[in-house]
């Protein structure tokens, strides 16, 4: 049987799809998977975890692009935002009843030699309402959906 | 007027769950209180779906125990359509529930809770993480950890059918068992995993009990609270994590209580603060006396100590061993201390292991009878799992098609949550006084609340991914007098 060979870049959502604009990462990485189909070097990927359990989805890629949503309050809703790990880098530590951060999920993983990405870009979402169940999100940020999606495909260079 | 003292986790989430310290004119700790955030419309969310949806909808409310959730569903489901699971399926359901109870109390301990004692409580933040362990323990232990805790994840996708969310859980029964072929995987997994849980406990005994330290930490006053303990019991009165009547304890160490989950309305109220949305449980027969400890007071706690104070024993022989020189070391039972929620989690570990094994073992999970088709009216279901976080409770009400009416969770966290304010509190009394706070106090609070596995569920994908800790100190105008930010 022909084994698919491993895309070398992963498009990852992070989200929970039943908490109104906590759903946006996915969403924008449907409409990017819409705008980049039927590319067989790009897998795509939503899922609401964290911590070490991010790196059972993104070992082996080459390219990781992250999508999530931020609520901070500093910035306008819907503001797009790229990161870089160093970013978070003055985090590195656990403090979290639950979370190892990202950039000790990337650290742990290179001291005990699993694969991970070379490039990975971050991307966040200044959202509203992260709270309230719903499938739906907020109407402003719908809207804004299709533009992120193509702004992050040429951000990152796909 | 009094102070108010506010350790506020910066996370991507504004007014994201925080822990605020009130103070009294004299500068000392009036009341200490654990904030979380409100989830808001989970009810109206499910009026009008289907029932047979919630099991697959529930996992969802939280990505940190989603198993825990699609299990206690689907047990809720049982009971809504009255239909008997077959041996099998049963047997099917626990295996995977012990597969996901391993694996989340591997996690917890090598990466959230365990860095505390194996860095010790003294070492700096940045250190004290799996980082930190590896630098101590090794990058082979490491691999060890991601090895037998990637195996034991795969079981459960084997058998719950998706990647972190279980899908396989139907009234009834479940969709699908395993092969002959699964079935010897999963029987080397769990001899691989009991061999895991060794290494653990004696790593546990080494780096702690071995260090005298550690161990007046742990014994100490200051994470001690004589509370009432509830878990979920078999036949014998032994742990069991997927079914079984819930049992309660006194302070003392007496059965207070034994009910099936159906009854749990007769059992638990919750008490509401205008300062909180989270509500806090407590024992109606006992109760509400406010956040406070001793027979008087209602307040109970759950999870692996609770649990372990519950019951009578584990059901596995290894467990078992390690469930009496628990008591031997702490002086007997009930286990009152806050931090041995740590070492319990590692009993139970051990017991997962074991009891991953022992069902691997039946032959029984071959059989294809794997569902009862359910043929009665549904009206109202309860179901009940222990999560690692402590006793899970689904409730839901539906019109005679199934359709949902009313849904209630009393989830894991919100059981522990007059403890861990009242642990809270316990901890910033001893390291505030007349106005003056001691640097040791995030980490002394913090590990407060770890030892219970609180479950901040909305945080579960945080890009940042961690919660640095920020206190704010008020005067008595309410103007910030001081801050302190670890970061």
């Amino acid at each position: 049987m022909h084994k698919r060979k491993q895309p070398k870049i992963l498009i990852l959502g992070l989200g929970n799809p039943i908490l109104s604009d906590d759903s946006v990462g996915l969403k924008i990485v449907d409409e990017i998977e819409k705008l980049l189909c039927r590319n067989e070097n790009i897998d795509f990927c939503k899922v609401a975890i964290s911590g070490i359990t991010i790196l059972d989805i993104i070992s082996g890629y080459k390219h990781l692009v992250l999508v999530d949503v931020i609520k901070t309050g500093r910035e306008e809703i819907g503001t797009l935002n790229k990161h870089d790990i160093s970013d978070f880098k003055d985090s590195i530590h656990l403090s979290s009843p639950h979370q190892l951060n990202f950039p000790s999920v990337i650290e742990f993983a290179k001291k005990i030699g699993i694969p991970i990405p070379v490039e990975i870009d971050l991307f966040t979402i200044e959202v509203e309402d992260i709270y309230t169940f719903s499938e739906e999100c907020s109407p402003g940020i719908k809207r804004e959906i299709p533009e992120i999606a193509r702004e992050i495909i040429k951000q990152s260079g796909l | 007027m009094g102070r108010k003292l506010t350790i506020d986790p910066i996370t991507r989430l504004e007014g994201h769950g925080k822990i605020e310290i009130f103070l009294d004119n004299k500068g000392n700790v009036a009341n200490a209180y654990l904030q979380v955030p409100e989830l808001r419309g989970f009810e109206k969310f499910s009026e009008g779906r289907r029932s047979e949806e919630m099991p697959r909808i529930t996992p969802k409310i939280c990505g940190v125990c989603p198993t825990a959730h699609h299990m206690a569903s689907t047990k809720t489901l049982d009971d809504l359509y009255k239909v008997q699971v077959p041996p099998a399926a049963k047997k099917i359901r626990e295996l995977i529930y012990s597969a996901f109870m391993f694996e989340d109390h591997t996690l917890h301990f090598y990466f959230l809770g365990g860095p505390d004692f194996v860095m010790g409580p003294d070492a700096p933040p940045s250190e004290r993480n799996i980082l930190g362990v590896i630098q101590k323990v090794g990058v082979e232990t490491g691999k060890r950890v991601i090895n037998i805790r990637k195996r034991t994840r795969d079981i459960i996708t084997l058998l719950g059918g998706k990647v972190i969310h279980p899908v396989c859980g139907l009234p009834g029964g479940v969709s699908k068992g395993p092969t002959k072929d699964d079935r010897k995987e999963i029987i080397q997994t769990a001899k691989d995993a009991i061999e895991f849980s060794k290494f653990s406990l004696k790593l546990f005994a080494d780096v702690v009990l071995q260090n005298k330290k550690y161990v007046d930490l742990v014994v100490g006053d200051i994470y001690k609270h004589k509370t009432y303990y509830m878990g979920m019991v078999d036949e014998n009165n032994k742990v069991n994590f997927y079914d079984g009547m819930i049992r309660v304890v006194d302070p003392e160490g007496n059965e207070f209580c034994k009910f099936k989950g159906r009854d749990y309305l007769n059992h638990i109220e919750e008490h509401v603060e205008e300062w909180s949305y989270i509500k806090f449980p407590y024992l109606k027969n006992v109760g509400w006396k406010g956040f406070t400890d001793g027979i008087d007071s209602g307040v109970f706690r759950v999870a692996p100590l609770a649990r372990l104070n519950a019951s009578d024993g584990m059901a596995t022989p290894l467990a078992q061993e390690e469930y009496e020189k628990f008591y031997d070391v702490l002086g007997g039972k009930p286990a009152h201390y806050t931090l041995a929620f740590h070492w319990a989690r590692l009993v139970e570990q051990m017991y997962a292991a074991e009891r991953l094994l022992e069902l691997a073992e039946d032959k029984e999970i071959l059989n294809k009878n794997i569902r009862n088709i359910p043929t009665e009216t549904p009206i109202e279901g309860v179901g009940v799992v222990e999560a690692p976080r402590g006793t899970l409770f689904h409730h839901y009400k539906t019109d005679e098609k199934g359709i949902i009416e009313k849904v209630n969770l009393i989830v894991a966290t919100v059981n522990n949550s007059a403890a861990m304010s009242m642990s809270i509190k316990k901890a910033a009394e001893r390291l505030i006084k007349n106005g003056k706070v001691s640097d040791g106090l995030l980490n002394m609070v913090e590990m407060a609340f770890r030892a219970y596995d609180p479950c901040l569920a909305c945080a579960t994908h945080s890009l940042p991914g961690q919660t640095p800790l920020k206190i704010r100190i008020y005067n008595s105008d309410r103007e910030v007098i001081k801050t302190i930010i670890r970061d």
